[in-house]
Formats: C-alpha cells, sequence, structure tokens
C-alpha cells in the first residue's frame, strides 16, 4: 500500500551562542541537548539529537567570522529586511512512497494582514510553482560523482517571481544520502569556490539559507 | 583549571574552564567526556589544518564504543593554530568530506 509521511519542522524556538575567542557559533533548535554530528565540511556540523526519534537539534560552525565575512558579500543589501525571518520559518517534509520522491519546503509566517487572509482562506496558499534541475552540470552529464548525485534533485520556485520554495530529490530511497551531500557540497561551493562556474540555482538555495538567519542579532555577538 | 596538552608534534593546546564550560553548556554530551578531548589532542589519528580556515588544527580520534552516546564516533577537537586556544569539541558519526589537509601523521 502506498503511503505519504509528512513532517513539519518549527523554529521559533532558535537559540545561538557565539565564543568569540574560540570564533565558534552554535545554533540550537530548542534548548541544547546532547547530540551526534554529521561533519558537513571541517567548519560545519549539523547536530543529530540523541533522544529517539532523530531530530535536527543544531548546527556548530568552527570559524564563523570569517565564513559570516564571505556570506556577507552575497546579502549585504538584503540584510535590513530579513532580520528575524529563521524563527517565523518552518520546514515541511514529506515523502511519498509511490513516487519514491522527498520534497523539502521552506514555509515563513506572512506579516499581518496576508496571515489573516490565509488563516480564512488556507486553501488560496497553494501557489504555481515550477521545478528546475538544480546543477546545470547534472543536466549535461558531468562525469564528477557530485553532479552526478545531483542528477535527481529539482529546485522548486514560485511563480512568477522564481523565489526558492523548496527542494525536491526524485529515487529518494537509491539516492537519496548521496543527494544530500551533493546539495550540502553545492551550497558550501557557492559560499567559498567564487571562481568555480556559476550555478544560479546553487545560489539561489544558499541565499534562502542565508537570509533566515537573525543577521542583526549575530553582528551584534560577534562584535 | 586550565589544562596545557602536547600534542604528537610538540604544539601545545590550552584547553581553559571558560572553553569547556563553553562546550559542555552547548555540547552537553562531552560533560563526561573531557578526558576524551584532551586524549584526542595528546594522542590523535590525525591532525589536520582546516580546508577553510588553515589556522585551525583539527584533532580526530575515533572510539569504538563511547558509554551513552554510541558506537564508531570521531571526537574532534578545534584548536586556534597561533594561541593554541581549544574553541570547541563533540563527537562526530560521519563526515561528509574531509577535514582539510593531513598534517600529521604526514603521508
Amino acid at each position: 500500500m502506498a503511503f505519504q509521511l509528512v513532517q513539519k519542522f518549527h523554529f521559533e524556538g532558535v537559540d545561538y551562542s557565539y565564543d568569540r575567542k574560540g570564533d565558534v557559533l552554535d545554533v540550537s533548535f530548542g534548548p541544547p541537548s546532547p547530540a551526534i554530528a554529521l561533519q558537513v565540511e571541517d567548519w560545519l556540523a549539523i547536530r543529530v539529537g540523541l533522544q529517539p526519534p532523530p531530530f535536527l537539534q543544531g548546527i556548530t560552525i568552527a570559524g564563523f567570522k570569517r565564513i559570516f565575512e564571505k556570506l556577507n558579500r552575497y546579502i549585504a543589501r538584503e540584510i535590513p529586511q530579513r532580520m528575524k525571518r529563521l524563527s517565523t520559518a518552518s520546514v515541511e517534509i514529506s515523502y511519498d512512497d509511490s513516487t519514491d520522491t522527498l520534497i523539502m519546503r521552506v514555509r515563513e509566517q506572512a506579516p499581518g494582514r496576508r496571515r489573516r487572509v490565509k488563516e480564512r482562506h488556507p486553501c488560496d496558499t497553494h501557489s504555481a510553482s515550477v521545478f528546475e534541475q538544480l546543477s546545470q552540470a547534472a543536466v549535461e552529464g558531468s562525469p564528477i560523482a557530485g553532479d552526478r548525485s545531483l542528477r535527481n534533485v529539482y529546485v522548486e520556485k514560485s511563480l512568477p517571481s522564481k523565489d526558492l520554495v523548496g527542494i525536491k530529490i526524485l529515487e529518494y530511497t537509491k539516492c537519496g544520502p548521496a543527494a544530500l551531500e551533493a546539495i550540502f557540497g553545492a551550497i558550501i561551493d557557492t559560499v567559498f569556490e567564487s571562481n568555480a562556474e556559476h550555478n544560479e540555482n546553487a545560489h539561489l538555495l544558499t541565499k534562502a539559507l542565508i537570509e533566515r538567519f537573525d543577521w542583526r542579532k549575530l553582528a551584534t555577538s560577534t562584535a | 583549571m586550565q589544562e596545557e596538552i602536547s600534542d604528537p608534534t610538540g604544539f601545545e593546546a590550552v584547553l581553559t574552564e571558560a572553553c569547556w564550560f563553553h562546550i559542555t553548556e552547548r555540547h552537553p554530551e562531552m560533560s563526561e567526556f573531557k578526558r576524551l578531548v584532551v586524549e584526542a589532542v595528546r594522542n590523535p589519528d590525525g591532525i589536520y589544518l582546516g580546508r577553510r580556515d588553515p589556522t585551525r588544527r583539527i584533532y580526530r580520534k575515533k572510539y569504538a564504543s563511547v558509554p551513552g552516546i554510541g558506537n564508531w564516533l570521531d571526537v574532534l577537537v578545534f584548536v586556534d593554530k597561533e594561541s593554541g586556544y581549544v574553541a570547541t569539541s563533540y563527537f562526530a558519526a560521519y563526515s561528509l568530506r574531509t577535514l582539510g589537509q593531513q598534517i600529521w601523521p604526514s603521508s
């Protein structure tokens, strides 16, 4: 029998601490609790809670200031209007067994009147969107393993604004972990490899993640 | 009381009370395992220079079993190359990418 799993993550309990001397930023979703790290790259760890079922406990960034300076290049113009968005965001992850597809969608609480209208008319909240392959290199059959893993990764963009709405991974049971690894790799390369070939969708995904941090509070705590 | 720890290359790392407080405050699973952090610096499986931040020394030591936490976990310790300050430490189950340039043991 086909099934569909849907799980929602809310970030209103986001909490972080910055150790200036060690230049380490710890972000937790809720109070800090025991966890094990999945090391994405030498500076970035995703913490998964020890209590079952596994949950995203937080992230640790070692050498945050250097990274913050690099990220700032991308978002300088947009920082003021993107403050405190992370706490209003939620991520919905759904898996459809019949199509073996995982979809992650980022949702944000609409401000003021728009929110009240959406609450009264929930059916009107679904808008048109389009899917594009995350990596152009994957489309063209790149021999690089990471790019091959991206073949089944699509970004969902709203229409007509083309803002990032979510990510879709096809053949998830076969290539899910490799695809997630490749997504992280694409984001990191977008941030650090300024000479790398421009990948519009990877940039869009990176920007969407970056802009959800409360940069004003971070800037205050790192000053 | 702060601990001064010599690694196999002769480099001295410093684990201060303030740093240990910060580590255990944010990573409470480490509170019972200070000796593993010290051991990872004193007798690591590998020492690396950070790929994105080469001023960072990263110590890795694998443990087959960590009571109450899990099996086959790496203890990672991040140390400032200039001051020797231990910045953070935690257990890692898996690394998607390499930890940087391995400087010890040299191949």
